[in-house]
């Protein structure tokens, strides 16, 4: 296990999510977190890096969104602007027109799975702009550009525009693997959501009797 | 997927019964498998059809160690059920999930294991949740054996005679299953990737003909024991002995938050059963077939009643219900029922509600549904969901519209007071021992600041609270802004408006909460029997006993 783990996409789901609970999200954006993860991972992107990465680093700010451009006291959580993405995304507020500026957001790969969301429930693909060449999002859930550079990063300046986007099926890829390292830093972050073994607990989980019977 | 739109009896919906009376947890508690049942619609399936069944290894040496691969050919595809058997000593024996040995491990493989699978497969299954498996495989899962009657059948088939018809009867399997894995865990294939197989799209398929499998695997290892011991003298299990015969599953807390953690699922599964009843109680007459097949079901029902047998006081009781109700039922339907009603079912249906206990009211569901295969079959396509298409959240709707739907479904969770210690008496967490849900007291163990959100009530309550101060006319979008932890119980309120059945209407960390109960809705589901608790949150059941094993599908299954 010293090169790594191929996790399936349940498993990263609820390995991130508990990882995000461990390391003091609340379980509702930590449950998003994992199903971030999954998608990510779905689509061959290191959804479980990401998670870790945000997980071990500073909290990111909470959006306060505005119409064409969205304010933020400091750099985003990538989660917590990726739900408000997708929760205003048929809202003025949403991104619509030439544009909306989101400003600088922690690890941005994971916003794209929210992104996707946001396609999806606007019902208009996305461009996705941080640098010379857009990641493309369909609203049928198609993703094309350099999404790959864009997990890769730690910071980056997002803007996210209405775009035309081809629709088509992908191949199904391979699930990442993760790397030993990030895996076990995830479990050992999963664990703090769980409680130590206690006499009561042992005692009241099992059958009164023997099961030699 | 959803079935509405399609409904051949619309009339049925001045007949069904409502989430208030269905999902509250005493109802849930009494729960009986149907014919909706997911091991029901599995049989049901292979034998439509015409599903082939094969051994094609059997190397078992005659100690019972070694290793088999039973085979389930659909017209489409083939799964293998691989088990390998080991020699357990009696102290290692356990059926909880901290066990780490067992008498049999198993794996459901998507198609036919070739020899290098097998030997991938032997490094890992026996070790279960230690080992790894891959998308190659469905389902891991372990047995024990059940040793007073396992010996007791080796010992008398090896001697030439048939087992004791009462030890058969009274433990009612030779081995039990401990854990059945599926959807992803453990490297398994995730569900996403089998979900749209016709076979499998039912919940649960992959699991059930798991424990169908192993079920075969146990009468042929108990023979083949029998046979290595007694050589020639030694004789066959009787077929009606061995049918009568289930897989015994041994099962804790476990499964008990799957209901919570899936609201769309659990809403499909009570909708397509409560129309199924909707759909009988609203025929207006009593056709011979199934007048004949109802007092047929009922006389099982007596009868497993009387089998039915348990030691924890809190069963005894309902089994007590059980029996008294039944009797009170053929009683009712030989002299009383008004088989010229306008809708005789209905007739009989309400009479049940005025004069039986609970546990008869959902036998009695149960049988009336027996006999109405064609009627209600079909409703068993509408009872597996995807759950993540409902997972956004309408954040453009209005704080106002969030609270009138609190107020609607969540009447029963605003009531409580969560601050007197016995509606907030227990938390649900993980135990780091075995990553396993447990429940603990909140007022006397440490912990609870690792609750998991299981406490939906208490949380519907939370979110009333605090949409109280918000303007009505805001979206909830904002709201959550600020309030992100208020998120999932948003989700469920959403959730809950377009499903009537998705929650669970009790408060599951009160000090009265009894845990089994929701083990028994969940397990009626499976089409579990012999509802067996063995504390208030451990049970033993019994799975496909009465059933057919896969040499014996071609006759008859309904």
């Amino acid at each position: 296990m010293t090169d790594g783990i191929t996790l399936t996409l349940s498993e990263t789901q609820a390995l991130c999510a508990k990882a995000m609970r461990g390391a003091g999200h609340p379980w509702a954006l930590a449950d998003e977190a994992g199903r971030a993860a999954a998608w990510l991972a779905g689509h061959g992107l290191p959804g479980a890096t990401l998670i870790l990465r945000l997980a071990q680093g500073p909290a990111g700010a909470a959006p306060e969104p505005a119409v064409g451009h969205w304010a933020s006291p400091g750099p985003l959580c990538p989660v917590r602007a990726g739900v408000a993405l997708a929760d205003h995304a048929r809202l003025p507020e949403g991104p619509r027109g030439p544009g909306l500026r989101l400003g600088r957001v922690v690890h941005p790969g994971l916003l794209l799975p929210f992104a996707a969301l946001t396609a999806r429930l606007a019902g208009t693909g996305l461009a996705l702009h941080f640098g010379a060449d857009p990641v493309l999002i369909g609203a049928g859930g198609t993703l094309s550009g350099p999404a790959a550079g864009l997990c890769a990063m730690t910071g980056a300046d997002l803007t996210l525009a209405p775009a035309e986007v081809p629709e088509g099926k992908a191949p199904p890829v391979p699930l990442p693997n993760v790397p030993a390292t990030v895996w076990q830093a995830l479990e050992r972050l999963a664990l703090r959501t769980t409680v130590p073994p206690s006499a009561t607990s042992r005692g009241g989980a099992g059958a009164a009797g023997s099961d030699n019977d | 997927m959803t079935c509405a739109g399609q409904n051949p009896v619309p009339q049925a919906a001045a007949f069904r019964r409502r989430a208030e009376q269905v999902m509250r947890l005493d109802r849930m508690g009494c729960s009986h498998p149907t014919r909706l049942s997911f091991l029901r619609q599995l049989l049901r399936r292979m034998a439509a059809e015409n599903w082939r069944f094969d051994r094609p290894l059997w190397q078992v040496d005659a100690r019972g160690v070694g290793r088999a691969v039973y085979r389930a050919i659909g017209p489409v595809r083939t799964y293998s059920l691989v088990a390998f058997a080991h020699d357990l000593p009696d102290h290692l024996r356990s059926d909880r999930v901290i066990a780490t040995a067992w008498d049999a491990t198993f794996a459901l493989v998507d198609g036919t294991p070739d020899a290098a699978d097998l030997d991938r497969l032997a490094a890992n299954v026996p070790l279960q949740e230690a080992g790894r498996i891959s998308g190659q495989e469905l389902c891991l899962s372990r047995a024990n054996r059940s040793v007073r009657l396992f010996d007791h059948v080796v010992e008398r088939l090896a001697a030439g005679q048939q087992p004791d018809a009462g030890m058969l009867a009274e433990t009612g399997y030779l081995m039990r299953t401990t854990a059945v894995y599926g959807s992803g865990k453990f490297g398994a294939a995730d569900r996403a990737t089998i979900a749209d197989r016709v076979e499998l799209r039912a919940p649960f398929q992959a699991e059930m003909l798991s424990v169908w499998l192993a079920r075969a695997f146990a009468a042929d290892l108990v023979q083949h024991l029998a046979q290595a011991r007694g050589g020639a003298r030694a004789v066959p299990l009787e077929p009606g002995l061995r049918r009568g015969l289930g897989m015994g599953n041994s099962t804790g807390l476990g499964m008990a938050p799957f209901l919570i953690n899936h609201p769309v699922l659990l809403n499909n599964w009570m909708l397509a059963r409560e129309e199924a009843l909707a759909r009988v109680r609203a025929q207006t007459q009593v056709g011979a077939g199934p007048l004949a097949g109802f007092l047929t079901a009922l006389t099982d029902a007596q009868e497993n009643a009387e089998m039915w047998r348990s030691a924890h006081p809190a069963q005894l009781a309902k089994l007590a219900d059980l029996r008294s109700g039944l009797a009170r039922l053929q009683a009712h339907v030989a002299d009383g029922w008004d088989k010229s009603a306008p809708h005789p079912w209905d007739a009989l249906w309400q009479w049940g509600q005025a004069h039986l206990p609970l546990e008869a009211q959902e036998a009695l569901l149960a049988t009336l549904l027996e006999p109405h295969g064609e009627l209600i079959d079909g409703l068993g396509d509408c009872m597996d969901a995807d759950e993540a298409a409902f997972f956004p959240l309408d954040g453009a709707m209005p704080v106002s519209h969030v609270s009138a739907l609190l107020r609607q479904h969540y009447g029963w969770a605003l009531a409580p007071d969560y601050d007197q210690r016995a509606q907030s008496a227990r938390f649900w967490y993980v135990s780091e021992e075995k990553l396993e849900p447990r429940l603990g007291e909140r007022y006397d163990e440490a912990g609870a600041e690792r609750e998991l959100p299981l406490d939906i009530g208490r949380q519907a309550a939370a979110l009333w609270q605090a949409l109280r101060d918000q303007p009505e006319d805001a979206p909830v979008a904002r709201f959550l802004l600020a309030r992100p932890d208020q998120r999932g119980m948003v989700r469920r309120v959403q959730v809950t408006a377009r499903h009537p059945f998705a929650e669970v209407q009790d408060n599951v960390i009160a000090a009265d909460m009894l845990p089994i109960d929701l083990l028994r809705c969940k397990l009626a589901f499976f089409g579990a029997t012999r509802f067996d608790p063995r504390s208030d949150r451990w049970v033993r059941i019994s799975l496909y006993q009465g059933q057919p094993y896969p040499d014996e599908m071609g006759q008859g299954v309904d």
